[in-house]
């Protein structure tokens, strides 16, 4: 175990010293939530509700959807990559469970833009924008625990693509089709209170709305109670799915490798 | 009779090949149905060895050396047969048994690029949990046969390739390992480098009774080194045995040169081929089976007026080339 904490501090350490990368990182962000917020307003004109959506709740799902789409940034290319260069033989060679320290690796990567990115930017947003607040401070808390399952579900999706590497020697379009499928159906582009109600029909059998849509819902209020703990078996049994199927493509991918240059 | 430590049984590596076809209708129909050759890249190896054991594992360029060491370290699934090593099944229970082995690869290195070697060596210190006192004794014992101390806190990419090397094999060897695999350790270094590793190597295998498996091109790190040699072709085992084995097997042929002090025409001689060289020289070939040395010499030295004689032994270099020459049709 204290391996892997070890690597999450590492690839943490890594990441602090590129400082202008983070204040772009946050600029980024920021920019993407006024847009979004501005083109919203826009379109919203003179209502105040539209379908009983009120602005603020539009604007607090772009902050915290848009702010948590920056933070979860998982490479889908690690293994291709490894595979490519050779170092994955390097890996196999130690005593290590490789996928523990890919997660590792990512959880660095994301403890530290959620303390840089994710949480300046809402500050931000706060401050400028307006976001509703949370309807209570348990609230606060349920979405949370809602946005750490939400990652882990991210996450095994992103684990599936890595593992596509041992078949395909270039996992680039794969990744760009999953991106759009997360940027649509989980709610960063249009939020889901819009979508047809047909293809929400469809958004519910899939793991997208319980990326970033399930923490916004709790956190405005709209889930609650006894719905909260239905939606978190929801978010995990993707989490459980998703990271089974990751694992079989690891175990019989693990079978054909080829280890590249000698 | 102990268990050997590894045994390898019917060991079978097969890649499967894209068959490419050249102009574009043919890439096109390639795109749609590709085409696999199979190419054996290891068939049918077996071979035992016994732990303490130093052995040199050798053979041409693309013989399948490199698979069956990956095939033997966990990284490559064979594709049939069994290995078994030191009481694991390397492929299948790959996290525990790669704590039991190191591995030094000469062409690829396993430090971070840009970490000083403490650091890299600090961190397989966790990966490896090697307790404290093991670390410091084998850090210092490592920095003094390895001359490592003037060099130890640069960053890898600053180091000479003997450096390097001598910094990687420290590395695969921090956690104790009980067999270590060298693919290539010498590879590119000079000859002092050379010299001090192979002394390394032998030290340690004598000390602490390492097992090694050891391939390289250089016949000199074989001979000074290794007790046992397995020689593989096309996939193929075709020797396995001791040095002194390998040289009656293979170096049957022995040669004799001989400087006369005029020239001067020799009669055939019964099992003897004979070659002219320069300054009246002549070169004796012939099966030691056939021919006794002694008795061509005094026979040469009563008929004929000789100056001096050389004998040549046979050199696993040279028996080794003639193997790699024939293709491994012994």
């Amino acid at each position: 175990m204290s391996t892997y904490l070890l690597c999450i501090k590492t690839v943490f350490r890594k990441n602090v010293v590129f400082r202008v990368d983070y204040i772009l990182g946050i600029i980024s962000t920021c920019l993407q939530i006024f847009i979004s917020c501005a083109i919203w307003k826009a379109l919203y004109g003179k209502h105040v509700e539209i379908n009983g959506i009120s602005l603020a709740m539009v604007t607090t799902n772009f902050v915290i959807g848009l702010g948590l789409t920056n933070a979860f940034r998982v490479d889908d290319s690690v293994i291709q990559r490894k595979l490519r260069d050779g170092s994955f033989a390097n890996e196999l060679l130690k005593p290590i469970n490789i996928r523990a320290y890919i997660l590792a690796e990512n959880l660095g990567d994301i403890l530290f833009r959620i303390l840089t990115n994710f949480l300046p930017s809402f500050i931000i947003a706060v401050i400028f924008i307006g976001v509703l607040p949370p309807v209570d401070a348990m609230a606060v808390c349920y979405s949370m625990i809602s946005v750490v399952l939400g990652f882990g579900v991210f996450w095994a999706l992103s684990s599936i693509i890595q593992m596509t590497a041992f078949w395909v020697m270039n996992v680039w379009s794969l990744s760009t089709i999953k991106n759009v499928f997360v940027n649509v159906l989980a709610g960063a582009l249009l939020p889901l209170w819009f979508m047809p109600s047909s293809i929400m029909k469809i958004i519910k059998f899939t793991p997208f709305d319980s990326i970033y849509f399930t923490p916004v819902q709790i956190y405005l209020g709209e889930l609650s109670g006894g719905d909260v703990w239905v939606y978190y078996g929801r978010q995990a049994l993707w989490i459980v799915l998703l990271y089974s199927v990751s694992t079989v493509l690891w175990v019989f991918g693990r079978r054909r490798i080829v280890i590249q240059g000698g | 009779m102990n268990k050997p430590l590894i045994s390898v049984s019917n060991v079978t590596k097969i890649y499967k090949i894209n068959q490419r076809v050249n102009g574009l209708p043919g890439q096109i129909a390639n795109l749609l149905f590709p085409k696999y050759v199979d190419i054996k890249a290891v068939d049918q190896i077996s071979f035992d060895i016994n732990e303490g054991e130093v052995v040199g594992f050798i053979g041409p360029n693309g013989a399948g050396k490199s698979t069956t060491i990956k095939m033997l370290s966990g990284i490559l699934f064979p594709s049939s047969g069994e290995i078994h090593v030191a009481g694991y099944v390397p492929y299948k229970q790959r996290q525990k048994y790669v704590s039991h082995i190191g591995v030094v690869f000469g062409q690829k290195s396993q430090l971070s690029w840009d970490l000083p070697v403490i650091d890299s060596f600090e961190l397989l210190k966790h990966i490896y949990k090697i307790p404290n006192d093991l670390y410091k004794d084998n850090l210092t014992l490592f920095s003094n046969l390895l001359d490592m101390e003037s060099f130890i806190n640069q960053p890898v990419r600053q180091l000479s390739l003997g450096q390097r090397m001598r910094s990687d094999i420290a590395a695969a060897l921090l956690h104790s390992p009980k067999l270590v695999f060298f693919d290539e350790p010498t590879i590119g270094l000079d000859v002092v480098a050379k010299e001090r590793i192979r002394e390394f190597i032998h030290h340690i295998n004598k000390e602490q009774g390492v097992t090694m498996i050891f391939t390289s091109h250089d016949m000199q790190d074989i001979e000074k080194i290794c007790h046992q040699l397995i020689i593989i072709d096309h996939g193929q085992k075709i020797f396995d045995g001791d040095i002194s084995g390998f040289k009656n097997q293979f170096g049957a042929q022995r040669k004799l040169i001989v400087e006369f002090e005029q020239e001067c025409e020799i009669s055939d001689i019964k099992g003897v081929t004979i070659e002219n060289m320069e300054n009246h020289k002549k070169e004796f070939c012939f099966h030691g089976e056939d021919v006794q040395m002694k008795s061509l010499i005094s026979s040469l030295i009563n008929s004929y007026e000789v100056k001096d004689l050389t004998i040549c032994e046979p050199e696993i270099e040279t028996l080794v080339r003639q193997i790699y020459e024939r293709g491994g049709h012994i």
